[in-house]
């Protein structure tokens, strides 16, 4: 039995780790699937990582470093080239490596920190045969930046993530010859800072509202036919253009990789893609809390960071209270916090306690969290629906209005946060964040 | 099969192949349903093969290794004209020799497969149909024949066939034109080279009985085609194939299965020698048979393009769900694969390109609106892959199994239900092999058995830790979605027939195969592939020559 | 008076700036909701820069990521590119070793830790 086993060894993991070892946690374990740690940020070799965290710019590598040298520093023990496999309620891993096998570990919590995966060509259904030079845009940074492979010397590049737009520079710093970035929405759902300086700097074509509407070549990509849409996102056949080009680069939204959440049966977020969690980052399965990009897709890596650190220390809260009634009752693990998807909660014994859903109003796509089931100040997270400018995020208990906040603009590609003073906490069981378009 | 077949008796075998792989036509992209056996008319060849094929593809499968479902059909109905069309595919199924027919009405199927929509008023429930992955199949088939001795050569496009000396000269691309110039020219030659792209598949046997190092002596030699159950013969009897035939004990096996190469591979073959030639060229088998002066019958391809939904939608139905056949075409199927994915499609479009598995906007959403008035609800958007394939048409309206010549067989326009007579049709011809005076003698150390590379998959824990142990590779997961270890590719890298390119691997493997299709485990892969096969990274491809993944390394693009 | 829109990289907040300018010389600054965004504006006028990102070979075959420790005139992000493509690291580098000096003012440094073959 291990205090705290963490899935996942990238900027989530990292996070977590070190989080719980300064609450006081020592029994913890990072399993870690690649050969080294630090996730999706070894092959972000571009800078803009730490501004909020360390206060300095700095590269993926350069961040992941930070985080490293505190898991040495701590002998946070951590087992590479690992695959976890298997999850179960009772937060019981089993996992594979090449030394240990296929082994099982139990674990008094688990923080699940898994990241996302691209969402992949053939989700889009793009019409054409499919040869070789077709790569989400994470694949070829991987290739670039990593192995020091060129995919390819023409490119196209469809979505206009954050990725792609890194991309789009980083084959052009190459000598890739980038013809256009196409996205399907009439707005990109990257950084602006990223527009500017990884398309405008190298006058490569933002092409909004289009698609690829056929894929061309049998063995190698010879090109791509490209189309404008219409508001309901259909090609317009007219305006087809055939682009050659020897790869295809796809930016196309990322998904959160939470195959071992559903097989523990954790309640999942459909909006989200993630777990369903409090303020504390708990699941719905007590003991397991998740953070990262595995609960919802953060737009900046220090995010992530003080997410994992909230998880971690929630993580070690759990743990230590658990340990004290193992000890004064002798039960191993008691049934004695909240957890947010729990059907038949039991009142709440302490007046901290409460069991508050948060809702969105469409215009706001989700928040994390979805539950607070604890009186204290919360900041939720929340992405919107379509560009807004001028907007005010009310938060409601029915239609009375607690809380109001204005912002110039509020965009999809960027995540949007509110603080909840624990005063407005009252006895209700949901309230409701609403997005108001000011009369400007 | 038709290979895996003859490579139980003393002969020299050999199968040639246009692609880097084996099941690169038909086998790799179809339904994957071993029909019941009712759609074929009475008398055809494809009902009686098809229904012969149905009984004994199940112990075939377990012979080679291949996982196999028998899930049972509905044939599902909407109108009165449907429920008359199900009653004619009953009686009809009933006169092929189909076992447990039985006809439904709507309550029933639903009961049977609750997704059906409320709209379907009658089936024909075929408890005798089954699942089965057509290119793991193809994969093991060859696999087990090359185990025991057959080779395989890829890259191998015939080109032209002459017959000199009692044996068929089976002369490949433009090696063979260079190394016989004044050959070259005549009007075979010119049909050749639009053809060119031709054969994609066409095995041959080859038998060097006359040499004194066959231990089998009076061995005659086949050849089997691959392309779907297809097989060609050859005999390298001339001297130019020695390399090739000295290698070769046509009846040991040669192969060592685990081998780090396999030494076919790596030899210039342009001309193979066969005292018999089995044509199983797919929709390109009118032009092998052509080159052989048959001009009997023309193939056309018919596009059947698929989409392929995640492992979380595999349990929607649990019967393969066909649609009434109706002068509108047959439907569309909706069916869960053996890999717990779920299968839609195909679309029926007659092509005139032979190499064009492109898929179509329009093609994907009649699958959409076809699949939707069948169930009640598909979750589209956890598509994660869409893909063609070509069928191979005869002109005959069945299948053809013919000897134009003595020593030449074709098995051609092997279209559905091709992949559930296949074992049938390599029987019956064997059998006109035999008629036409191949002799067969079983091998003694004939071994049926084969062990896929992903065996690691289905065994046990207490095994699997066993096998970590022994070799560790087996610890390493490479493939995150499907769960491919490392061990599992470097076995689908040297086992037969050995995987030389990504789309190989993941056939024989699944890796890649998942909801990221590859985004993370295809460089790892590709490592693999080019430590093991001994090339530069810049070598590694998708699926053979022209396909390679990267055009160069970083630093030396830039003038 | 002329106008210059831009929208600011300092952080990833990415204001959107607007630059007055009388002939050559900047008379406002708006947009910006911090003063490195004013400084961001009035560098992007005069003379923009950038940090440049990228890796570079090793003599073993490998390649290290890197970056220029100081941002370098944004005209000159192919040239040195060109100069780093010809340098070769030699492992073991670790965060913050200098790969290539002087490249327009700027050293190249390594940006990750790695270890030969």
């Amino acid at each position: 039995m291990k205090d705290l086993v963490i899935i996942g060894g990238g900027p989530a993991g990292m996070g977590a780790a070190v989080a719980a070892y300064e609450q006081g946690i020592r029994d913890i374990l990072i399993l870690e699937r690649d050969e080294l740690l630090g996730g999706i940020l070894q092959q972000c070799i571009h800078n803009g990582f730490g501004l909020h965290r360390f206060g300095e710019e700095l590269t993926g590598p350069e961040y992941a470093w930070k985080y490293e040298q505190l898991i040495q520093e701590y002998q946070i023990p951590v087992k590479y080239k690992t695959m976890v496999l298997s999850l179960s309620p009772d937060r019981e891993i089993t996992a594979a490596n090449e030394e240990d096998g296929i082994f099982t570990i139990r674990a008094r919590a688990v923080i699940l920190a898994m990241g996302c995966r691209e969402r992949p060509r053939g989700a889009l259904n793009i019409p054409g045969e499919r040869p070789a030079g077709i790569y989400s845009a994470g694949t070829a940074q991987k290739l670039v930046n990593r192995k020091g492979y060129m995919p390819g010397k023409t490119v196209v590049i469809l979505g206009s993530g954050d990725i792609g737009l890194i991309m789009a520079r980083r084959m052009t710093l190459e000598g890739a010859k980038v013809k256009a970035v196409c996205e399907l929405m009439p707005y990109s759902g990257g950084l602006a800072r990223n527009i500017k300086q990884c398309l405008d700097d190298f006058g490569i074509p933002l092409k909004l509202s289009h698609t690829v509407v056929q894929i061309h070549g049998r063995e190698r990509l010879q090109g791509v036919t490209i189309a404008r849409v219409d508001a309901d996102r259909r090609p317009l056949p007219e305006t087809r253009e055939f682009i050659p080009c020897d790869t295809l680069l796809l930016s196309v939204g990322l998904i959160p990789e939470n195959e071992l959440s559903l097989q523990a049966g954790i309640r999942m977020d459909p909006v989200t893609g993630g777990a369903v969690v409090d303020q504390d980052r708990q699941t719905s399965i007590e003991g397991i809390f998740a953070c990262g990009n595995v609960l919802h897709v953060h737009d900046l890596v220090d995010y992530v960071s003080l997410e994992a650190e909230t998880a971690g220390r929630s993580a070690a809260a759990y743990i230590m209270e658990s340990r004290e009634h193992a000890s004064d009752h002798g039960m191993l693990l008691p049934e004695s916090r909240p957890s947010p998807g729990a059907e038949n909660m039991p009142p709440a014994e302490i007046s901290s306690r409460c069991r508050i859903r948060v809702l969105a109003d469409g215009k706001i796509r989700y928040t994390v969290p979805q539950f607070i089931t604890r009186r204290e100040d919360c900041t939720l997270y929340f992405r919107v629906a379509d560009r807004y400018r001028n907007v005010k995020i009310n938060i409601l208990d029915g239609d009375r209005l607690l809380h109001s906040v204005r912002r110039p603009k509020a965009v999809p590609g960027e995540m949007e946060s509110i603080l909840l003073k624990k005063e407005l906490l009252g006895d209700f069981p949901e309230i409701r964040l609403e997005l108001e378009e000011s009369i400007t | 099969m038709t290979a895996r077949a003859l490579a139980s008796y003393c002969l020299s075998v050999c199968i040639l192949e246009k692609g880097n792989d084996v099941a690169l036509g038909a086998s790799r992209a179809n339904s994957g349903i071993v029909h019941a056996g009712y759609d074929a008319r009475e008398g055809t060849l494809k009902a009686r093969l098809n229904v012969r094929g149905s009984e004994i593809m199940e112990p075939l499968a377990r012979e080679l290794g291949v996982p196999y479902r028998r899930n049972g059909s509905l044939v599902t109905g909407f109108t009165p004209g449907d429920r008359d069309s199900i009653g004619t595919l009953y009686a009809r199924g009933v006169k092929n020799g189909v076992r447990g027919l039985r006809i439904l009405d709507g309550t029933q199927a639903r009961q049977m497969e609750p997704g059906l929509s409320e709209k379907v008023t009658c089936a024909l429930y075929a408890p005798s149909a089954a699942i089965i992955c057509p290119y793991e199949l193809t994969i093991a088939a060859v696999g087990n024949a090359m185990d025991n001795g057959v080779e395989l050569l890829t890259g191998f496009q015939v080109t032209d066939i002459k017959e000199k000396d009692g044996f068929f000269e089976i002369l490949s691309a433009s090696g063979a034109m260079k190394s016989l110039p004044d050959e070259g020219g005549d009007a075979v030659g010119r049909a050749d080279s639009s053809c060119g792209r031709a054969d994609s598949s066409c095995g041959s046997t080859d038998d060097p009985y006359d040499r004194t190092d066959s231990p089998c002596g009076r061995a005659d030699s086949t050849c089997s085609s691959t392309d779907n159950p297809c097989d060609s013969t050859d005999n390298p009897y001339d001297r130019t194939n020695s390399t090739y035939g000295n290698t070769d004990s046509p009846c040991g096996r040669t192969d060592n299965p685990c081998g780090r190469t396999n030494s076919t591979h790596n030899r210039k073959e342009n001309k193979i020698y066969a005292r018999y030639v089995v044509n199983a060229a797919g929709v390109h088998a009118d032009e092998i048979a052509r080159m052989a002066g048959d001009f009997s019958f023309r193939i056309h391809p018919r596009r059947g393009e698929y989409m392929l939904l995640d492992r979380e939608c595999g349990n929607l139905v649990s019967h393969t769900l066909f649609r009434t056949p109706s002068e509108k075409g047959k439907g569309v199927l909706i069916t869960p694969t053996v890999d717990g994915n779920l299968l839609l499609g195909p679309t029926s479009q007659d092509l005139e390109d032979r190499g064009d598995t492109s898929v179509t906007a329009e093609g994907l959403e009649w699958i959409r609106n076809s699949a939707l008035e069948t169930l009640s609800s598909v979750p589209f958007h956890k598509t994660i892959t869409s893909f063609c394939g070509l069928r191979a048409v005869g002109d005959t309206g069945d299948f053809i199994l013919t000897s134009p010549r003595p020593g030449f067989i074709n098995a051609a326009g092997i279209e559905s239900p091709g992949l559930s007579a296949a074992p049938a049709i390599a029987e019956t011809v064997v059998e006109m092999l035999a008629d036409q005076g191949l002799p067969l003698r079983k091998k003694e150390d004939w071994n049926p058995i084969r062990r896929p590379a992903h065996a690691f998959r289905s065994a046990s824990l207490e095994e699997k830790n066993r096998i970590i142990r022994r070799d560790k590779t087996y610890g390493r997961v490479v493939c995150r979605c499907e769960t491919v270890t490392e061990g599992e590719i470097l076995e689908a890298i040297r086992q037969n027939p050995p995987a030389r390119d990504l789309d190989s691997v993941k056939r024989r493997t699944r890796a890649q195969m998942g909801r990221c299709q590859g985004g993370f485990c295809m460089p790892h892969i590709a490592e693999l592939l080019s430590r093991e096969l001994d090339i530069p990274f810049e070598q590694v491809t998708k699926s053979g020559a022209g396909s390679e993944i990267i055009v160069g390394r970083t630093k030396e693009i830039m003038p | 008076m002329t106008e210059q829109n831009m929208t600011c990289i300092i952080c990833p907040m990415g204001c959107p700036i607007t630059v007055k300018l009388e002939e050559e010389t900047i008379m406002e600054i708006t947009g910006n909701t911090c003063p490195r965004g004013a400084a961001y504006a009035e560098a992007e006028v005069y003379h923009p820069e950038r940090t440049l990102t990228t890796t570079m070979r090793c003599t073993d075959g490998q390649v290290v990521s890197a970056k220029t420790d100081r941002p370098v005139p944004k005209a000159a992000l192919m040239d040195c590119m060109r100069q780093i493509n010809a340098a070769r690291a030699v492992l073991p580098v670790s965060i913050g070793d200098i790969l290539l000096r002087d490249v327009w003012g700027s050293n190249v440094v390594a940006t990750e830790n790695r270890q030969p073959l």
